[in-house]
């Protein structure tokens, strides 16, 4: 086959054009650091890229919805536990009235009157500026006491507040004044407020009666198993929402390492192929033009 | 007997025939580099033998004429693989720039700006009455509604500049046409008189190769040696001195349309630089847009049906949260939204105004929603479908490319090898005739010398 000048030049150019593009190829992976610079430079890898990036974003959202959620609980459980503390307190004052006198009896009305007010502040308790105890109605102050009557009346509702722990999973995070406070709703329920004041007016009365007030204290038991059973509510969402985060944790790593897998470009390796592709370039330009220069001319006289 | 003028004419005759050999010899060395150059050969053929008593005897050398090294089968392979070229090189460069558009390698694209969205609403859950959350959802729904604008407008704006191109090569088909016509003329009036034209036919080669990348072509040499070249569907483009002209028509959609000039008939395209235009601009864009169009309207149905069943803060409910439409370039947030954001219905009940978020965790959860591909798929694996598409179509349009300029390079080397001018074979061509002119001198001056003989006889 008949070899032209044209022919060998041809072949230079591609060879060179060929190397030079690989060169470029490698140069790009090495300052963005990736091997998917564009969709078409790997399709389904694409696709996987964009699929774990989304669950990612995902997860990093979830585990914001927890963080929030976690204080919301902590908050929550803190004031509980103080109620179950106030409502021992007032079951221990109750105890020791018996067969003290009407001074005593007196002084004993006096706490018991401060506890129900302190229960009514927990009952009022916010978080950034909503009510944590009043279900859905977060702007309306829950617990309002009549000046006259000094009756307590609950303005919130139950409704429940959720979280999103993870794709169609919620989970119920908050206490509302009904199941907490007043019993309402709640099988073997009492209202914690006409209890203390229903003691307070008993041990203000002038005659001591001791069943009357054992009878108080059984219903002061049953509020602090009403508020016990809240408790162990929320701690077991407590719970579960720290498992969740772990689980969120873990995942999140898995898929960070998958999606760096697909993605990313070694440093080390790519570093090392354009060193090659520059050699292989040089290559070419010197082949080059080592070809070039020769013909019959330089032979001939 | 042999007359001496005879030898003497032979002598003169090799001269010359040796001297046009070094004309065509120096033609080729001087077009090495030529485009489409084919190299030319001088056809040496002795001159008629006249008879004598003593046998035949011959009459030297003539040159009859110059021929063109040629492969008129490969030319046309060459043409028609070049058609296809030209077809995968507009169609590549077209969806290279599509690409871009979708750009979400640097993470900043339409994906990122669907999970911001969804994210948005998850935040507002935590705290439904909050008013940076409200607004963050309504910013978020906003920076969706412009990532699908943008993506949508580029793809039109690659459009339109896709049918600049094609008006541009109709405009170019129709000079190619021309010069290509000219060259018949020119050919067949020296042809007729008996001489090859061949530096005409390889200039008029170099015009028909640029022509079929621009659109497919079929042609077929006359006998009186002009070339008569139809367009893919039958139509004729060029014949003899004439040329037909394309023209361009806009059609319904704001496009232009190719069409025959005199009549208007529509010309049917089926390779070359125009179909891979067309391609892009009336096939590949539209899909795409038409992809990005049931995407936004199914988000907008979706989140419009969950959000019209809630309660704002402000008690109202009903009011849709996503407006407009993608075709009609006003996709966006409700305005009443963006102007007032307690209208976000984050609440289920009307009842369960503040506090109530299920309205938000109902919305948040669209995301993992099934509404898409016959309720099959979530709105981002078909999203993420689309970008794996458009860059399964880069890919396949990149090899096309590759595979079919292999093609050609393999058919160019294979014409030059034919075709080519060699310096180094011209180089011995050039001893050859020259050592022959040498030789062919040396005949006259012997001739000379015989006839001084002669005269000094007398």
């Amino acid at each position: 086959m008949r070899v032209t000048n044209k022919q060998m030049l041809n072949l230079v150019t591609r060879d060179v054009a060929v190397s030079s593009n690989r060169l470029l190829k490698a140069q790009e992976r090495l300052s963005t650091l990736k091997a998917v610079n564009r969709p078409s430079d790997d399709p389904i890898g694409m696709r996987g890229i964009l699929d774990y990036r989304k669950r990612i974003a995902s997860i990093e959202q979830y585990e914001r919805n927890i963080t929030s959620a976690k204080t919301r609980v902590e908050v929550t459980e803190s004031n509980l536990e103080e109620l179950h503390e106030l409502l021992n307190t007032a079951k221990d004052v109750a105890k020791g009235s018996l067969g003290e006198d009407e001074f005593g009896r007196q002084m004993a009305a006096e706490q018991i009157e401060n506890l129900y007010d302190q229960i009514r502040d927990i009952g009022n308790a916010r978080l950034g500026g909503s009510y944590i105890f009043a279900g859905h109605a977060t702007d309306t102050l829950p617990f309002t006491k009549d000046e006259v009557t000094e009756a307590v009346t609950y303005n919130g509702d139950n409704g429940e507040v959720n979280t999103i722990l993870g794709e169609g999973m919620t989970l119920r995070i908050n206490a509302h004044g009904d199941e907490v406070f007043t019993g309402v709703g709640v099988t073997d329920g009492e209202n914690i407020f006409d209890v203390l004041k229903d003691l307070k007016d008993e041990l203000e009365s002038p005659v001591s009666d001791t069943e009357a007030i054992q009878d108080l204290i059984d219903r002061l038991n049953k509020g602090i198993t009403q508020v016990e059973r809240v408790l162990s509510q929320q701690s077991a969402a407590y719970k579960r929402l720290d498992q969740t985060e772990d689980y969120w944790g873990y995942l999140k790593v898995k898929f960070e390492s998958v999606l760096s897998n697909t993605e990313d470009a070694d440093a080390a390796q790519v570093t090392v192929e354009l060193q090659a592709q520059e050699t292989a370039y040089e290559m070419a330009l010197a082949a080059a033009s080592d070809v070039l220069k020769r013909n019959l001319m330089d032979f001939l006289g | 007997m042999a007359s001496i003028y005879g030898i003497l004419h032979i002598g003169r005759q090799a001269l010359a025939a040796q001297q046009e050999a070094l004309n065509v010899t120096a033609h080729n060395i001087a077009n090495v580099n030529t485009e489409g150059y084919s190299r030319q050969r001088v056809v040496m053929e002795t001159t008629a033998p006249i008879t004598t008593v003593t046998g035949q005897i011959g009459t030297g050398v003539v040159v009859s004429g110059v021929e063109r090294v040629y492969d008129k089968y490969l030319a046309k392979q060459i043409s028609n693989e070049n058609e296809t070229l030209g077809r995968w090189e507009a169609e590549k460069n077209g969806l290279e720039r599509v690409e871009v558009v979708f750009n979400e390698t640097s993470g900043y694209g339409l994906n990122q700006a669907m999970s911001d969205f969804w994210d948005a609403w998850q935040d507002l859950v935590n705290n439904p009455s909050g008013a940076a959350e409200r607004e963050m959802v309504a910013w978020s729904g906003e920076n969706l509604a412009l990532n699908f604008n943008r993506i949508y407008n580029d793809l039109s704006q690659i459009q339109n500049d896709m049918n600049s191109y094609v008006s541009q090569t109709v405009d170019d088909i129709n000079f190619k046409a021309e010069q290509i016509a000219g060259i018949n003329e020119k050919i067949v009036k020296i042809e007729t008189s008996g001489a090859n034209a061949n530096d005409l036919r390889d200039e008029r080669d170099v015009w028909v190769n640029e022509l079929a990348k621009m659109i497919d072509i079929t042609y077929h040499e006359e006998g009186n040696g002009s070339f008569t070249i139809e367009s893919g569907d039958g139509g004729i483009l060029v014949e003899g001195a004439t040329s037909n002209a394309l023209a361009t028509v806009t059609n319904g959609s704001g496009f232009e349309d190719v069409v025959w000039a005199v009549g208007g008939a529509a010309v049917a395209i089926s390779d070359g630089k125009l179909k891979g235009y067309l391609e892009v601009r009336d096939t590949a864009i539209p899909g795409y847009k038409l992809d990005l169009e049931e995407l936004s309207e199914a988000i907008k149905d979706a989140v419009n049906d969950i959000h019209q069943n809630g309660y704002g803060l402000d008690g109202d409910t009903g009011d849709p949260f996503f407006a407009g439409t993608l075709a009609g370039n006003d996709f966006g947030v409700n305005s009443d939204i963006s102007g007032d954001v307690n209208k976000i219905a984050a609440s289920g009940t009307l009842e369960g105004v503040p506090g109530d978020n299920s309205n938000a965790i109902k919305m948040a959860e669209l995301q993992n929603a099934l509404k898409m591909n016959s309720d099959t798929a979530t709105f981002d694996d078909f999203y993420n479908g689309v970008v794996s598409g458009v860059g399964v179509d880069v890919q396949q349009a990149n090899s096309s490319y590759n595979h079919q300029e292999a093609m050609v390079n393999y058919l160019d080397d294979y014409r030059e090898a034919v075709s080519g001018v060699s310096l180094d074979e011209e180089m011995v061509n050039m001893l050859q005739f020259e050592t022959a002119y040498q030789a062919a001198a040396r005949v006259i001056s012997s001739v000379d010398k015989i006839l001084e003989t002669l005269m000094s006889i007398v």
